[in-house]
């Protein structure tokens, strides 16, 4: 059974290799060709360089004319010279390819990642996976190469051996077999070595990323201020003292293991060598065989001792790379977004708004032992503009990312004009939805093409929005206006945004982007308590046409909305204008009076401890 | 130059002393090196020399086979165990670096850490690390030992090689004669310099590269970046169809490098082919010269194998003496790059006066004219201000984005120091004080605090070894207490996933608690708090208010707030505007003055209002 499953392991493995070469070939087939010309280039290199010095030596001996020596040794040293230089072009062509090769197999993998659905790339397991296979493929291309060099190497030993063991035919079999078995004998011990480290390696790899964090994160400056005044650097020290010294044990261990696999390699090495030396001066002396053919038996006897040790070693690591390859292939089937041809595009007509309502919506995360929306029955009218409250926790961002179309709901259905949302196409709900979330949403590249990233280049009305994020005194001080580049600390001639104008920012191209309907997370957490009211009174003008949802921890901003919607554990608990629900004394009320309590107080003149 | 050789002189005096025996090592590994691969090169030829003979002594033969297989294995296993252990003390000796890099960066004065020149050359260090400075220059000492002893014996055996004599007339004339090694020596030194040249000009171009495409390569990496570790970004991209532009922007720099590469790409492969080619072309010719004297019996067939060897070897140490030296001097830029960021002066360090007990617990600070401007920035962010507050009070600090209000406590924390005016604290330069000490005085949440990877526990008491009732009891004042008992590994959770999948991963609002705890954990004389609630509701501000002002009755705290409710249990309000200190006063004082205060105030409370 275990066999089988043993087997079964090492089929898929070299199916995964099969498929990555696959793919490689697609890509730029002289690439591959480069790395395969190398195979018989190994091979004729190994063998003239030992008939070169073989055919010198029984030249000389034999007496050979002048002109017949140097005659034989131009050329075979000329078909050696032509072999290398040949070796050395093809490599050097293929390192020139290296870069574009990678960078597409990057940009398939960034392009799978922008166009997946946005809930699997949430998973943490997929970004662990994605940026491990991201350094495979952007640095440099080190694994592409070294995969391709594995693959030649390896083929090169397998039909050497079969090359140099046709010529040494004339020699005992015993001699072959003693090599065969020394060679596998010292890989075994490297075998068990390695198996130690990888069954242990994620002890040391731990550490190794505490020291770093330690050494990198905690030294930056934005630590800096908690470093000081927590007063942590001798702790720090001995963190890392603690660290490296855990770390040490294990290196001075591998180092030990390697020690041994090396003397076994060394062992095996002077045991094939000796034993060659010694059978080919036993022959010469019995007359079986004569100088010139003693040097060509002992270069062909190497390199076949040499075969034997890439064949075992190559193939050994390019059993480890294709794990990696597999995640590459499974990370890149689960990306691969399903075929929506079945979809229908949802076209809306200018300035008509759709009602969206949630029916008996429940929505679990996955691997979640409880549901984080339950049972949410909600209308939304056209038009309308709602606030959405609740405690930290309550479920207010994962229903926007429901609204949104982030997420379908677990149970249940949300509808568009009474049509349930999973008949139409993603990428068309997505066209209907415009947003401020909490994080920062820009990427690395100019503020135009941030705030308009589909070239729509509609200037006028760029400015205008601006204008209402209150930014164009700000724009108007870049050297470079729109076209600054954004990502401080990033990019070197980024500009630097406080959190307050990042949120401008982001409210700048939600506005931009004319959807029927606005979605503002927390926009003004960070603005002071002047900016945050401007923005209220500007609200009522750009949510005019449209439905609008907002959420904050602010409950002034209640105020500007036509329905109220209180959250508490993933329902809707309380709902209707603020007068309303003030008067229904529920937790809306309390909260409420608990953030305005010291604003009122003022009004009414009293004084006192805050009491809960 | 002096000063250069003192630089060197310098680093090997830290390593020796740092890893003692790293120098000895580094000698005996050359030297081992150097040696091995003559072991073959002198023992196969006597071989071939017997084998040729007239008389075959298979005795003698098996001797020198076993010797010679016998000697290889101990130098091996000896060179083996040198190599192993050098890397050991290379390995060790990087980690001490790294972590001086970061402790000094532990203790550096924020305000240089600050400075993108010495921020920049701290990230700079820290990425050549393992090719550059001391690290390497322990590799480049051992190359330039053994190119030595390669040199040595190779160009001894050259010597022993011109001076065989070729015996006969015609052709062997000219193999006696000055000319011939001449010829030799020429083509050698001429192939050895081509050599030296193209690969340096391949290292060149390759360096250059690397700087054009640098830009490029990190705005590649973090659009990359931003689509995984900022995952959250994915809702931007789908909401506002960003895929285009990116892959576009992706695809666009991809072909930028990727074309740099390639057109540098083609130069490097004349340049190494022609190498090659000049090389074969040379290792024939030496074959030709060694097989034409042992032709005209020079010497035997045996020492065909020994001469050619040796040209090899002559070749590769002249070639390895020359790219160390040039590694050696290019290594000079980065020793004198480490040092001079380990030398950055501290400003804090020679401060005397102590913080007594007796300040801590009777205390006044007093900012006296006090005007501040960032290195670089056009206009102060503080001007002119003067205030005092003491023991007992409690100060808010209100104002618009942008006003002074963190740079007022930054300067307080002695993060910067006033350009003009003091800061005093019971009468005296704040500047005065034990930096240590000093900052001993305050419990801090700043704005952009940071929560680290560590345990709960070690994260609240910033120890490994701590209270642990009162790292709980810190905990549940900050609000954490329902958090904390969902933890089955309650204080000695580890936070985030850096290091391990069981990893806690924390909320905004629930990071900020722990901020918290941190700070009340701490429970030093001052408490200062930049925004310490943005991230959390309106429930849990007002607990978290409210057990803070049971905290620091007695004690003095200094407040930054946008939600002006907060104002109210604080003695005293400064109110800023554009760096200026505009009003100080009580909230009911500043209110009746109609000023500033009273508008901020207004602009929240309006809403407030009961409608």
């Amino acid at each position: 059974m275990e066999s089988l499953q043993k087997k079964k392991k090492s089929g898929t493995s070299v199916k995964n290799l099969v498929w990555w070469l696959g793919i490689l070939y697609r890509d730029s087939p002289g690439y591959v060709l480069a790395y395969l010309a190398d195979i018989p280039l190994q091979i004729g290199i190994a063998l003239l360089g030992s008939y070169m010095p073989s055919v010198l030596v029984a030249d000389i001996t034999a007496g050979k004319a002048i002109y017949v020596i140097l005659r034989n040794l131009i050329l075979l040293g000329g078909a050696l010279a032509g072999f290398y230089v040949i070796q050395q072009w093809a490599a050097e062509t293929r390192k020139m390819k290296e870069n574009r090769i990678c960078g597409a197999h990057s940009l398939k993998l960034f392009r799978a990642a922008l166009n997946a659905e946005y809930r699997d790339i949430e998973q943490p397991e997929f970004q662990t996976e994605f940026m491990k296979l991201q350094e495979l493929h952007l640095w440099s291309g080190t694994y592409t190469r070294m995969f391709m060099t594995l693959v030649s190497t390896a083929a090169a030993g397998i039909l050497g051996l079969l090359v140099y063991t046709g010529m040494l035919s004339g020699l005992s079999p015993w001699i072959l077999l003693l090599i065969l078995a020394s060679a596998a004998a010292s890989s075994g011990v490297g075998v068990l070595c390695n198996r130690w480290e990888s069954k242990n390696r994620h002890k040391w790899w731990a550490l190794d990323l505490k020291m770093e964090y330690l050494a990198q994160n905690l030294s930056s400056y934005e630590s800096a201020k908690d470093v000081h005044l927590y007063a942590m650097a001798p702790w720090l020290r001995k963190l890392y003292d603690r660290e490296l010294k855990e770390r040490l044990r294990y290196t001075v261990k591998v180092e030990k293991n390697y020690y041994i696999w090396g003397l076994a390699y060394s062992l095996a090495g002077m045991l094939c060598k000796g034993v060659s030396y010694l059978y080919l001066i036993y022959n010469v002396c019995m007359g079986r065989m004569d100088a010139a053919e003693f040097v060509l038996y002992v270069g062909i006897l190497m390199s076949f001792t040499g075969g034997c040790y890439q064949v075992v070693e190559s193939v050994k690591r390019l059993h480890e790379l294709a794990l990696y390859v597999e995640e590459d292939r499974r990370l890149m089937n689960k990306l691969r977004t399903e075929e929506k041809e079945s979809r229908k595009e949802l076209i809306l007509e200018k300035d008509y708004i759709p009602t969206i309502e949630f029916r008996n919506v429940t929505f679990q995360y996955e691997g979640a032992e409880a549901p984080v929306i339950r049972n949410l029955n909600l209308t939304i009218s056209p038009g309308e503009n709602l606030a959405l409250v609740g405690l930290n926790g309550a479920g207010k961002t994962t229903f926007i990312k429901l609204l949104c179309g982030f997420y379908d709901p677990t149970q249940g259905e949300i509808l568009a004009d009474g049509v349930n949302r999973e008949e139409y196409d993603r990428e068309s709900w997505f066209r209907c939805f415009s947003g401020v979330f909490q994080e920062t949403g820009f990427f690395p590249m100019s503020l135009r093409e941030n705030l308009d990233p589909e070239g729509r280049e509609e200037k006028r009305r760029l400015e205008e929005c601006l204008e209402t994020a209150d930014l164009t005194d700000k724009i108007r001080k870049l050297p470079k206006g729109l076209d600054t580049l954004f990502g401080a600390g990033i990019l070197e001639e980024a500009a630097d945004f406080s959190g307050g104008e990042k949120q401008k920012l982001m409210l700048a191209r939600s506005l931009y982007k004319q959807a029927p309907f606005l979605v503002l997370d927390e926009p003004t957490a960070a603005l002071d308590p002047l900016a945050e009211s401007e923005l209220y009174e500007k609200y009522c003008r750009f949510s005019d046409k449209k439905t609008t949802v907002f959420i904050s921890h602010r409950l002034a901003s209640t105020r500007f909305c036509d329905r109220i919607l209180l959250m508490e554990d993933g329902a809707v608990t309380e709902t209707g204008t603020h007068q309303e629900l003030m008067n229904r004394q529920g937790s809306y009320a309390a909260m409420y009076r608990l953030q305005s309590k010291y604003y009122q107080q003022e009004e009414a003149g009293l004084e006192g401890e805050m009491e809960l | 130059m002096r000063k250069k050789w003192k630089v060197f002189v310098r680093a090997v005096c830290y390593t020796a002393r740092d890893m003692p025996a790293i120098w000895p090592l580094t000698v005996l590994t050359a030297a081992l090196e150097a040696v091995m691969p003559y072991i073959q090169i002198f023992l196969s030829a006597a071989i071939l020399s017997e084998l040729t003979g007239a008389s075959r002594d298979m005795q003698h033969l098996f001797f020198l086979a076993v010797l010679m297989t016998g000697l290889e294995f101990l130098g091996s296993a000896l060179l083996q165990f040198c190599n192993q252990a050098l890397d050991l003390q290379q390995y060790i000796l990087m980690q001490h670096l790294d972590r001086a890099v970061a402790e000094k960066a532990w203790r550096m004065d924020y305000k240089l850490l600050c400075d993108p020149k010495i921020h920049g050359q701290k990230k700079t260090i820290n990425n050549w690390q393992y090719e550059h400075g001391m690290v390497a220059m322990i590799t480049q000492f051992r190359n330039l030992f053994r190119a030595l002893v390669t040199i040595g014996i190779s160009a001894a055996l050259t010597i022993e090689f011109f001076a065989a004599r070729a015996e006969g007339g015609g052709m062997a004339r000219f193999l006696n004669h000055w000319s011939f090694p001449g010829v030799f020596l020429l083509l050698f030194a001429l192939v050895t310099v081509y050599n030296i040249w193209s690969a340096s000009g391949i290292q060149k171009g390759t360096y250059r590269v690397t700087k054009e495409t640098e830009g490029s390569s990190n705005q590649r990496t973090e659009l990359m970046k931003s689509c995984c570790a900022q995952y959250q970004q994915g809702k931007d991209v789908r909401i506002f169809h960003e895929q285009r532009i990116l892959a576009q922007k992706f695809e666009s720099l991809n072909d930028t490098i990727a074309d740099l590469w390639e057109k540098a790409g083609a130069s490097f492969r004349r340049l190494s082919v022609s190498s090659v080619l000049l090389s074969r072309l040379f290792h024939l010719f030496v074959y030709a010269a060694v097989g034409l004297k042992a032709v005209f019996r020079a010497f035997d067939v045996g020492n065909l194998l020994k001469y050619t060897g040796m040209v090899t070897q002559l070749g590769d140490g002249v070639t390895l003496l020359f790219h160390t030296i040039r590694d050696m001097v290019q290594n000079i830029r980065y020793l004198e790059d480490y040092f001079s960021y380990q030398e950055t002066p501290n400003r804090t360090a020679d401060a005397v006066l102590p913080v007594t007990q007796e300040i801590r617990d009777n205390y006044e600070f007093e900012f006296r004219h006090v005007t501040f401007t960032y290195p670089g920035a056009a206009a102060p962010s503080l001007s002119d201000v003067s205030c005092r507050f003491r023991k007992g009070e409690k100060i808010a600090v209100v104002g618009r984005n942008g006003s002074g209000k963190t740079t007022f406590i930054k300067l307080l924390c002695r993060l910067y120091d006033p350009q003009e005016g003091q800061i005093l604290l019971n009468g005296t330069d704040i500047r005065e004080y034990r930096y240590e000490e000093y900052l001993q005085l305050f419990s801090t949440v700043f704005q952009d605090y940071r929560i680290f990877a560590f345990t709960l526990g070690e994260n609240v008491a910033a120890e490994s070894e701590y209270d642990r009732e009162k790292a709980v009891r810190a905990l549940e004042n900050a609000g954490f207490a329902s958090r904390l008992r969902t933890l089955k590994d309650g204080l000695d959770t580890q936070l985030f996933k850096n290091f391990s999948e069981d990893g806690v991963e924390l909320s905004g609002g629930e990071s900020q608690k722990a901020a918290i705890a941190r700070c009340l954990y701490k429970d030093a004389p001052h408490a200062v708090m930049d925004e310490p609630t943005a991230a959390l509701d309106p429930v849990a501000e007002a607990d978290i208010y409210q057990r803070m002002n049971r905290f620091i009755q007695g004690k003095g705290a200094v407040y930054i707030s946008h939600r002006l409710s907060s104002c109210h249990f604080c003695s005293r309000i400064l109110v800023f505007e554009g760096g200026r200190l505009e009003e100080q006063g009580t909230h009911e004082e500043l209110l009746e003055k109609h000023g500033l205060y009273d508008r901020l105030w207004h602009a929240q409370a309006q809403y407030y209002r009961s409608a």
